[in-house]
């Protein structure tokens, strides 16, 4: 284990890099790169059963697949990589050591013997419960036991950077406020403390149901807690993504907010307000009352909403501004049309928010009505809501952060410029068909989480307008479309960390 | 170089985009209760 006071100076930031806090960062993104990689082949096929015209696995290995897609992708790789960004906001960003590096490793294991144990369960069949496991479906204990050790990992992982935010102040290592990519990760902390303390409480009584200690399990109280961890994991993803906007704009243009005090504001009511979001997951649940559900899920949540309105309009106007800066004034767009689309980072950033705010914003806020939500509740269409914002926004945002984290952080030269460069726009296009098809078919009636859409099999014969058949075709080649662009990104990125050219201590060098 | 000529203003593009994003939203938010009216209807 490297010495926690050894450090290095960033070339081009500046930044100390603390060995101890490349180390924890390099393992934790490999590993999220593994789950992703997991996760990305399950996406293949069950999109590859979802079509008619191939309908691939049978219905074992199909929800054994969805199960596996939902957890390696919403949970692990999302999470892995989040606690790598953890650390470079905090050690990183604040010129500071990273605190109690031992216990950072032993989070780090904490998460992997906890992520494969979920996995080892899902793939022998003792947890074909999907990614919800709602109770009374019930896993084998050491499912619930992975998520358990995964969630304390995960939150020793929270508490390692606040440590590190509290240390850094002591030391002075940065002046005034924090920065506000760190701000926001702050914020992101916070909502993750929230998440996995839901995820505790509703999970240890879990296990406890399935080793036979506990008799009964309430049902209704399993999955307004379950939706505290499940849907508010989301939560801090957005919270992460709109903070890696804010860096990629930095990084790719030179964007600084216009008014950043607006933007920390607009941090300060996600922490106040998204998370009752988890509670559309229950507006055609008859446990809560509907001024209840129209309060929280409303009113209450529109302050959020508000907030990514407001990172919505600061961010492309921060890239506007700094855009104009250089001279791009002609017309309305010339700012955007010379922006470097060749750099990775910049369509994966523009391409993140427009998927996110466009498709996952909107649809988000309509599906989240109470009474529109009957219509498309436990429909296709909101799986391609979800889609457009924790694939087409959030993983789409951490790519485009991985092609400047390798040779910043990792010290490695990119191998494949040109597939990186190209890897944003053959992600987007396919997670934009597969969304739009999932809507499309959705909005129609097509069910999410079904393993034949035609009900071939069916007692009750039932048959959809043809037109779901055009719709899930679309979802289905742009779920091939996106799983190539994931495979691209995987490639990239492992050949670049393993094999990539080392760089000389002093060389500063980006993409291009 | 042609010179900045939305001075008052200093994002206009970003503005522009802003009400695309709101004209979508309107426009969704409407077809959802259309669809809504004509799969449940009352009365």
């Amino acid at each position: 284990m490297a010495n926690e006071m050894e450090f290095r100076t960033c070339p081009i930031t500046g930044k100390k890099v603390y060995a101890t806090t490349q180390n924890l960062m390099w393992i934790n993104a490999v590993t999220a790169v593994v789950f992703i990689l997991i996760g990305g082949i399950m996406a293949l096929l069950v999109a590859l059963t979802r079509w008619p015209a191939v309908h691939l696995l049978s219905p074992e290995w199909f929800y054994k697949a969805l199960t596996a897609h939902g957890l390696n992708m919403l949970i692990f790789w999302i999470i892995f990589f989040e606690v790598a960004g953890l650390y470079f906001g905090s050690s990183v960003v604040l010129n500071s050591r990273l605190a109690a590096p031992k216990v950072a490793w032993l989070a780090y294991i904490l998460m992997l013997v906890g992520s494969i144990l979920v996995d080892v369960m899902v793939f022998t069949d003792n947890a074909t419960v999907m990614f919800s496991s709602y109770v009374p479906l019930q896993a084998h204990p050491l499912y619930y036991l992975g998520i358990i050790l995964f969630a304390v990992g995960a939150l020793t992982a929270c508490g390692i950077f606040f440590g590190t935010l509290a240390i850094a102040k002591a030391d002075k290592t940065y002046e005034g406020s924090l920065p506000l990519f760190t701000f926001g990760l702050s914020a992101a902390a916070i909502i993750a403390v929230f998440t996995l303390a839901c995820g505790a409480i509703i999970y240890i009584p879990t296990f406890l149901w399935s080793l036979g200690v506990i008799k009964n399990l309430d049902p209704a109280m399993y999955r307004l807690l379950f939706w505290g961890l499940g849907h508010s994991s989301q939560q801090i993803n957005v919270t992460a993504m709109v903070s890696i906007w804010y860096l990629l704009g930095a990084l790719t243009v030179g964007a600084k907010p216009v008014n950043e005090k607006i933007c920390r504001t607009a941090f300060v009511l996600y922490i106040l307000f998204i998370n009752l979001a988890s509670e559309h997951h229950l507006l055609t649940d008859p446990t809560l009352s509907p001024a209840h559900k129209v309060f929280n899920t409303s009113y209450f949540l529109y302050l959020a909403v508000l907030a990514s309105m407001i990172h919505a309009l600061a961010i492309p106007m921060a890239v506007e501004v700094a855009q104009r800066k250089k001279g791009y004034t002609k017309g309305l767009f010339e700012w955007l049309t010379k922006a470097p689309w060749g750099e990775p980072g910049f369509p994966a950033m523009i391409f993140s928010l427009l998927i996110f705010g466009f498709i996952g914003g909107i649809t988000g806020v309509v599906y989240g009505t109470e009474q529109l939500s009957i219509k498309s509740h436990n429909t296709w269409a909101m799986t391609g809501h979800f889609h457009a914002t924790v694939v087409g926004g959030t993983t789409l945002a951490f790519m485009g952060l991985t092609y400047y984290v390798i040779p910043l952080i990792f010290r490695r030269e990119i191998i494949g410029k040109k597939w990186a460069s190209a890897q944003p726009y053959v992600y987007a296009a396919g997670m934009i068909l597969l969304i739009l098809g999932m809507a499309g078919a959705g909005t129609l009636g097509s069910p999410r989480r079904h393993w034949d859409v035609t009900f071939a099999d069916s007692i009750i014969p039932f048959s959809f307008d043809p037109t779901v058949l055009l719709f899930t075709t679309i979802a289905a080649l742009g779920g091939i479309l996106a799983a190539v662009g994931g495979a691209m990104y995987v490639g990239v990125s492992v050949l670049s960390v393993f094999l990539g050219r080392k760089l000389a201590p002093n060389e500063a060098k980006l993409v291009y | 170089m042609a010179e900045e000529r939305h001075e008052d203003f200093p994002a206009p593009g970003t503005g522009v985009i802003i009400i695309i994003f709101f004209v979508a939203f309107v426009m969704f938010y409407f077809l959802n209760w259309k669809w809504l009216s004509m799969v449940w209807n009352i009365g």
